[in-house]
């Protein structure tokens, strides 16, 4: 049975064959993943962009490095590029703003984030929409990881009392 | 890497919908790179066609004046050794164009085109060629099935010798299109 590196090598050379039986063997682990960060309605969606992007981008993928790896960016970023549209469609059409976090979406009103200063706003925009780890906000703003999650924390807590949740 | 971890340890059961509707959107989507990639083909050998005819004027054209000494040299052996160098040349030039031009993305597609498609898309540039040429009365070149055959197999040789020289070259270089 050949690996996950063959059959990328296969399909990248158009053998569609090799796609089917790597679509067999992700679609459960895509799926599950899609599901824990987005909302049932559009999950279909999001799962049909990323076998498009993996088609689109399979020429970038080399195979002296392992696929899964790869394969679990590629993922995230269709992820995040989703957000990043819905963000904008929500602010120009409807004035609202969709957050995730984890299994839990939160609602409010743009007029929220004007509570918060620049700074503070980019900070949860590049947490929870760019999706940026603790260790990438450190290195690119160079503000120890410790000290972001007490201020992620912090302005989390902060939109939450002005929406009324706690 | 938890989020990785979750990734790997995700399982979910995908509709029977879903799967179908992503497989032929995927089929969709390969027919249309190898659409896309015969018709870049027959555009750069068209391009190789006349560029050759600078060196060589074969399929009765001679754009550039040139003196037909060099297909007289080559058909002192016989009209199969002309054939066998003319398409040698044609497919010599094409390769570099096409290697200098197409992308990653094409050139692996191209590993699985196979030698048939390249025969078929030569002799239809070759047949091209030849209807443009022998409206002239001064033709350099009779056409011959001899001529022919040996110019399309010194074509497919030189098309799998540079595709193997090339190729690698161009696949660890090139990153990314």
């Amino acid at each position: 049975m050949s690996n996950d590196e063959e059959l990328m090598k296969n399909y990248q050379a158009g053998d569609m064959s090799s796609f089917d039986e790597l679509y067999g063997r992700y679609k459960g682990k895509v799926y599950g993943f899609i599901s824990s960060r987005v909302k049932e309605h559009s999950r279909d969606e999001i799962f049909q962009r990323v076998f498009t992007r993996l088609h689109q981008k399979k020429h970038l993928y080399k195979q002296e490095y392992p696929f899964a790896p790869w394969f679990y960016t590629l993922i995230r970023n269709v992820i995040i590029d989703f957000y990043r549209e819905r963000k904008f469609e929500y602010i120009e059409l409807n004035e609202e703003m969709m957050w995730e976090r984890e299994d839990e979406i939160q609602e409010f009103d743009l007029s929220i984030l004007e509570s918060l200063d620049e700074k503070e706003a980019l900070l949860l925009y590049q947490k929870f929409v760019e999706g940026l780890s603790y260790k990438e906000l450190e290195d690119k703003l160079n503000i120890k990881s410790a000290t972001l999650r007490k201020r992620i924390s912090r302005l989390v807590k902060k939109l939450k009392d002005n929406l009324g949740y706690n | 890497m938890k989020d990785y971890l979750k990734f790997i340890k995700s399982d979910k059961k995908t509709s029977s919908d879903l799967d179908l509707r992503i497989r032929e959107n995927i089929s969709d989507l390969q027919r249309k790179d190898l659409i896309s990639l015969h018709l870049k083909i027959i555009f750069l050998y068209t391009i190789t066609g006349f560029i050759s005819l600078a060196i060589c004027p074969q399929f009765g054209l001679n754009p550039f004046n040139r003196s037909p000494e060099l297909i007289h040299m080559f058909m002192q052996y016989g009209t199969w050794a002309c054939g066998l160098f003319c398409g040698s040349l044609f497919m010599g030039i094409g390769a570099l164009i096409k290697f200098m031009v197409l992308g990653r993305k094409d050139i692996l597609l191209l590993s699985r085109v196979s030698t048939l498609n390249i025969t078929i898309v030569s002799a239809l540039i070759y047949g091209l060629f030849m209807m443009i040429g022998n409206r002239d009365a001064n033709s350099f070149i009779n056409f011959s099935i001899v001529f022919f055959s040996f110019w399309l197999l010194g074509s497919i040789i030189w098309d799998r010798i540079s595709w193997l020289i090339l190729s690698q070259y161009t696949l660890r270089s090139n990153s990314g299109n």
